[in-house]
């Protein structure tokens, strides 16, 4: 019988320490916005930044996405968590000037749970859309 | 042993019922993209002050990350996490004639009370004219921290380098120091941004006690 007692005792404990430790834990979620890159490319048509912006954006989160069709400004997300809700997105825009373009990279991330900062995040696209750039040389 | 199992029993069944009920709620990232201006005079030094001003009309201590680049960002006040929820960049490019600007804005959902889309509206008709729509007030952080939360500067903080030197942080993201000299405070993890006779990048200790970094070396009475 005491030895009953001391065994529920054990588990509620344990219960409780496992519960209330978890509402200890501080939440640190903070919402992280980046300036990325600012690039001018001279000499190709703006369609080659909106290639390489989906592209880009496909590699790096998914559902690269051109806002009101053609506009040049591409939006993408990190995939959605089992509630459905992404952690990090991404908008890349371009826009005619000189003989080129010009590309910017933003970027917005929660970390956690996103695991890269917003800045982190805009790096990588910056790089996969001038990997883009170099394969089609 | 029929009671061993039942006490197991119950005592897993009421940590899952509390971890359910107390898991918290995953939060989105809404990003809105698209708003676009095309002005037709102006510089980029034109551009970078309007800029400004329209972010500091919505969020607060906009800044120019990269001097002289004609991008600007800026946050929100601290929401119920003690952490900003809302955020925007506008980014200015000169043209031969003109400039381009771009407005793009992030939310953290359900914890900001409005969306990246009425945001970036707001910021954009702020800078190039057009109706301004009220945006409601950002909930303020619950349970208000205190003592040493590693969420939030909110307290009194004296200056390790110069015995007296005060500085006390409030709720809503302002700070004062004891000469009566204002500015801002942001904090994002454990890396705090003070924006008071510049911008300075600060870290705060685990303990949430301590920071440093910036030429300022903090610590926090609590």
């Amino acid at each position: 019988m005491i030895r009953t007692w001391c065994t529920r005792v054990a588990l509620f404990g344990a219960a409780f320490a496992l519960v209330f430790g978890v509402l200890a834990t501080p939440a640190s979620a903070a919402l992280d916005l980046a300036v990325g890159t600012k690039k001018v490319v001279k000499g190709e048509a703006v369609s080659n930044c909106n290639d390489k912006a989906k592209t880009a954006l496909n590699a790096v989160l998914e559902n690269a996405l051109e806002v009101g069709g053609d506009t040049g400004e591409w939006r993408a997300s990190a995939p959605p968590d089992s509630s459905g809700n992404s952690s990090a997105a991404a908008a890349v825009h371009c826009y005619p000037a000189d003989t080129g373009y010009v590309v910017t990279f933003t970027c917005a991330v929660q970390a956690p749970p996103y695991s890269d900062s917003a800045s982190g995040l805009c790096t990588k696209l910056a790089t996969a859309f001038d990997s883009k750039a170099t394969a089609q040389r | 042993m029929k009671r061993i199992h039942s006490s197991a029993v119950f005592a897993v069944a009421l940590c899952g019922g509390l971890l359910a009920s107390i898991a918290p709620v995953s939060a989105a990232v809404d990003l809105s993209v698209g708003i676009r201006h095309v002005s037709d005079d102006g510089t980029l030094q034109d551009c970078g002050s309007k800029a400004r001003a329209s972010l500091d009309a919505f969020l607060q201590n906009a800044s120019e990350p990269t001097p002289g680049s004609g991008d600007w960002s800026a946050y929100s006040r601290n929401g119920p996490d003690g952490t900003p929820t809302a955020a925007a960049a506008v980014r200015c490019y000169a043209l031969p004639k003109g400039y381009v600007v771009t407005f793009t804005c992030a939310i953290v959902s359900p914890a900001s009370p409005y969306t990246s889309d009425a945001l970036c509206l707001n910021i954009a008709h702020k800078f190039y004219g057009g109706a301004i729509t009220s945006l409601a007030p950002i909930p303020t952080p619950s349970p208000i921290p205190t003592g040493c939360a590693t969420n939030s500067l909110v307290g009194t903080w004296g200056s390790d380098d110069k015995p007296g030197f005060t500085f006390k942080m409030e709720l809503n993201g302002d700070l004062t120091d004891s000469d009566g000299v204002s500015g801002n405070w942001i904090l994002k993890g454990n890396t705090a941004v003070l924006t008071y006779y510049g911008e300075h990048s600060m870290t705060l200790s685990a303990d949430g006690k301590h920071l440093h970094g910036g030429g300022y070396s903090l610590t926090r009475k609590c």
